[in-house]
């Protein structure tokens, strides 16, 4: 029996291969679309698949995916293909990335009328980036274990050390880099101290979102840095009110993510038909659940109820994307000397 | 016990050894390998040029004090590791050797070989799982009223190091040991050797060289390890350069400067492991006779007993971590994960890269260590090995502390000038993981080749078997063991690589580990558990498939 089944293997293999060859090769023909975009996006769970088969019912045309890992990923593929990009849009960068994208010289510009049609609070204006969806970095506390969660960053900072919290890496994760932006742009030149602080409450430092958040779920620790949205994914998908978004008093800090046209796809007639579709009700609606962002642009958006429960900051933190860029590397090595003291 | 001498085997004139060079299979495997080396590495060094000097960039960062310390961290928790994962495999292996074929041996060596193929964060996730705040083994020692220990720090990066790699060392020296003649076992039992001096004078000489060489692998691991440094490491105190190679190349995009790291990350450890190397002498047997079946050589009902007192530990902290995937992936839910369309196209294309990436693997260490037994025939496989032979093993190991990601960005580069790279995911995918596997597959097989080589080449000669006859008369017979440990090694080791894909991966082509990944990072760590539950048992399929069929023959 299971010499047989290995033959059966051996035997398909080639033709697995010839089809895995031929089925990755990006035919230039008119009326089709390519799109990079990271991993999550395009999963079958994801936003990918509805997406693909919304525009496709209005474009007439065909529209592929292909995902690399994730936004810095993706900023990087494009640096790797030099401009000779495949890519008509790049959907997935985000704000943190955002000068270094537009300074590339691999985008166009959108020539889009949306900014009115964003709800993100404070707005969204960019010549060259169409929002796709917005979130909030937040604390998320384990309810068995917290009764009291830290209203306030300073109280997260000074609260008991044997309470642990879970984080990110700035060096290799988004929201590790989202959550030193955060404490600079709340302490300004007092954040080593603030990092000094954190590292006092944190049980480790994780490379990725996935490990810190596995760790959170698996019950190891009952505190963990990621969005005001995850709550919604645990009440919606599992039907539990375990696990809570602390909201913080001096805000959350924001991150927007993003979609452009490259330079090749400016030639395209589809990109910029997407980038406008990107933008509206029928995009916009199929975000919330699959992606667990909140709509950039939510009017005409049936949200489920469950997100009106979610904390919801009075103030929303973001930097200068420019700032980010010229400062991120200095910034970076002040948080590794804080948190290795 | 030189049967050299005794039997005058040791004179016979060696055909026209002393003209042999390098036989081409051997050569073409260096030059290919060599080239994937550099076809990757000159565009990446020249796509760096057009911005940054890489001469520049190594002196900014040895300059640079967090480099520094990160080194320092890299070196310390890597020998620590290193030296934790042979100290525990050496007893483990002498002692499974010495009872010859008792119940349980080949599931405990089958066990041992599934833990490199587990990505990192699954094995991760189930050490907190074991060792954590709640995990079963801290329960049972609180239960038991001993004192809490924290896992995240050193304690977890040496725990979770020493579950990858012991199980490696003891595969190899297992396979080393192998080679032994059965009238050692014979001689000791007349001589009712007691088993300290069986391990010390039989044993151990066999397995010496195989222990040095899985230690050099072991060392390279530790020392490119990131996942599991930065997760269970506690804080970015706990860091390797590694990771500052991954920062230099994702973040800061700074292709110059992870070119410097990588050229210095791989000097010091390749001075490191040279330093290894030279404590592990090959011990000649001789020209014994050929039995090399593993007879066990102590016995009795008490000794047993014993034999699965001391098994039992290292045993159970290699099976624990598999037995809490298995407690979690086995849901009411793993059959519809199973059968979903995303998982079967995960699975057969899995299966398809790794069974290529083995095939390759295998066949490319075969003609190395064709290759290294010529070259030891012509100094009549007396005496030490000489440098080209050393180096023809151990240079397949220094590509270990090459980012794979950097090769596939230099092979990305070099096809988007003039074709569309992602044509080519699969084939990259396939080569990088067989230049990946190669060390180990290596050093599975080299040692037993010498050993045959030395027992069958003379004598083939004189009957004029040489060529495909030889391959298939003498070698495949003899060697059949070694090849299929290599095959499923390689095969698992595929099957679990994560990398490569990350920068060729499209709707098309999606592994079971890259899937993985995906769902842990998007809420589905359920579904996640069963993926990573399916993986374990289809490695373990392939590693009895393998052994099974070496049983038949």
């Amino acid at each position: 029996m299971l010499p047989k089944l290995s033959l059966k293997f051996s035997s398909r293999t080639p033709a697995i291969l010839t089809a895995l060859l031929a089925s990755t090769v990006i035919a230039t023909a008119e009326g089709k679309l390519t799109v990079y975009t990271y991993e999550s996006f395009n999963s079958d769970w994801g936003p990918g698949p509805k997406v693909e088969e919304a525009f496709e019912a209005q474009c007439e045309c065909d529209l592929e995916f292909i995902s690399a890992a994730d936004g810095v990923a993706l900023l990087n593929r494009l640096r790797l293909e030099g401009g000779n990009t495949g890519a008509d849009i790049v959907l997935g960068i985000d704000t943190n990335l955002m000068a270094e994208a537009a300074a590339s010289g691999f985008f166009a510009p959108h020539e889009l009328e949306v900014s009115d049609r964003y709800t993100i609070p404070g707005g969204f204006i960019d010549d060259t980036f169409v929002a796709f969806d917005y979130g909030y970095f937040a604390v998320i506390y384990d309810t068995d274990e917290i009764e009291t969660p830290p209203s306030s960053m300073a109280e997260l900072l000074s609260g008991d050390p044997e309470v642990k919290i879970a984080i990110q890496d700035p060096r290799t994760s988004t929201p590790g880099l989202g959550l030193m932006l955060w404490l600079k742009e709340i302490y300004g030149d007092d954040a080593p101290a603030a990092y000094e602080k954190l590292a006092e409450r944190t049980l480790t430092v994780t490379p990725g979102w996935s490990e810190a958040y596995g760790l959170f779920t698996d019950g190891e620790v009952p505190m963990v840095l990621s969005y005001t949205t995850s709550p919604a994914y645990h009440m919606i998908a599992e039907e539990t009110d375990r696990y809570q978004a602390a909201a913080f008093e001096e805000g959350h800090y924001m991150q927007i993510e993003l979609a452009g046209k490259t330079t090749k796809g400016a030639d395209n007639p589809l990109a910029a038909e997407f980038l406008d579709f990107v933008t509206s009700p029928s995009f916009q609606s199929i975000i919330p659940e699959t992606n667990w962002m909140l709509p950039a642009a939510a009017n005409g958006v049936d949200l489920n109820p469950t997100f009106d429960k979610l904390v919801t900051p009075e103030k929303s933190l973001l930097m200068d994307s420019e700032v980010v860029a010229e400062n991120r590397k200095e910034w970076i090595n002040e948080w590794l000397e804080a948190s290795t003291k | 016990m030189s049967g050299n001498a005794s039997l005058g085997l040791g004179k016979i004139k060696f055909g026209n050894a002393t003209d042999v060079a390098l036989p081409w299979p051997a050569l073409v495997v260096l030059i290919s390998g060599l080239a994937l080396v550099l076809g990757a590495f000159i565009p990446v060094v020249h796509f760096a040029a057009a911005s940054d000097d890489v001469g520049s960039s190594l002196v900014e960062a040895i300059a640079d004090p967090v480099i520094w310390r990160a080194l320092r961290f890299t070196l310390w928790q890597a020998s620590l590791s290193t030296i934790l994962s042979v100290v525990f495999a050496v007893p483990v292996a002498l002692f499974m050797h010495d009872r010859g074929n008792f119940a349980g041996k080949r599931l405990i060596l089958q066990l041992f070989s599934i833990p490199l193929a587990l990505p990192q964060i699954v094995a991760v996730l189930a050490i907190v799982g074991l060792y954590g705040r709640n995990g079963w083994i801290t329960g049972l020692l609180q239960g038991l009223g001993l004192p809490n220990f924290t896992l995240f720090g050193l304690t977890g990066i040496l725990l979770a190091h020493v579950f990858f790699n012991m199980p490696l060392v003891v595969r190899v020296m297992m396979l080393a040991l192998e080679r032994q003649p059965a009238e050692y076992a014979k001689i000791a039992a007349m001589n009712a050797m007691p088993w300290q001096s069986r391990a010390r004078f039989l044993h151990w000489p066999m397995a010496r060289a195989a222990c040095a060489q899985a230690a050099i692998l072991v060392f390279m691991l530790c020392v490119t390890s990131f996942t599991v440094v930065l997760t269970l490491g506690g804080g970015p105190r706990a860091t390797t350069l590694e990771v500052a190679i991954y920062h230099a190349l994702t973040f800061d995009f700074n292709l110059a400067r992870a070119t410097a790291l990588i050229a210095l990350q791989v000097t010091v450890t390749a001075s490191i492991a040279i330093l290894i190397s030279r404590f592990g002498r090959e011990t000649d047997t001789g020209s014994t006779l050929f039995a090399p079946d593993s007879v066990g050589v102590g016995g009795g009902a008490k000794i047993d007993a014993f034999a699965y007192a001391i098994l039992f530990m290292p045993v159970m902290f290699v099976a624990l971590p598999f037995a809490n995937i298995v407690a979690k992936g086995v849901t009411p839910e793993t059959l519809n994960v199973l059968t979903k369309p995303a998982t079967v196209d995960a699975l057969i294309t899995s299966v398809s890269l790794a069974s290529c990436s083995a095939v390759l693997t295998t066949l490319a260490a075969f003609a190395l260590g064709h290759g290294i037994c010529r070259l030891a025939a012509q100094r009549r496989f007396v005496g030490d090995a000489t440098i080209v032979e050393k180096f023809l093993l151990n240079s397949t190991a220094a590509v270990l502390v090459l980012p794979p990601i950097v090769l596939a960005a230099g092979w990305f580069i070099l096809f988007r000038s003039f074709t569309n790279p992602f044509q080519f995911g699969a084939v990259v995918i396939v080569a990088i993981n067989t230049l990946m596997a190669l060390p180990f597959a290596a050093r599975l097989m080299v040692p037993s080749m010498l050993t045959e080589a030395r027992r069958t080449d003379r004598l083939s000669r004189q009957l004029g078997i040489t060529g495909i006859s030889k391959l298939r008369i003498v070698d495949l017979p003899l060697l059949r063991k070694p090849l299929l440990a290599a095959f499923s090694f390689a095969a698992a080791l595929s099957l679990g690589d994560v990398s490569v894909i990350a920068l060729y991966g499209s709707q098309d082509l999606i592994t079971l580990p890259s899937l993985i990944l995906a769902k842990m990072g998007s809420y589905r760590s359920d579904e996640a558990h069963i993926l990573a539950f399916i993986l374990c048992v289809l490695t373990a399929a392939i590693m009895i498939v393998g052994d099974r069929q070496r049983r038949a023959a």
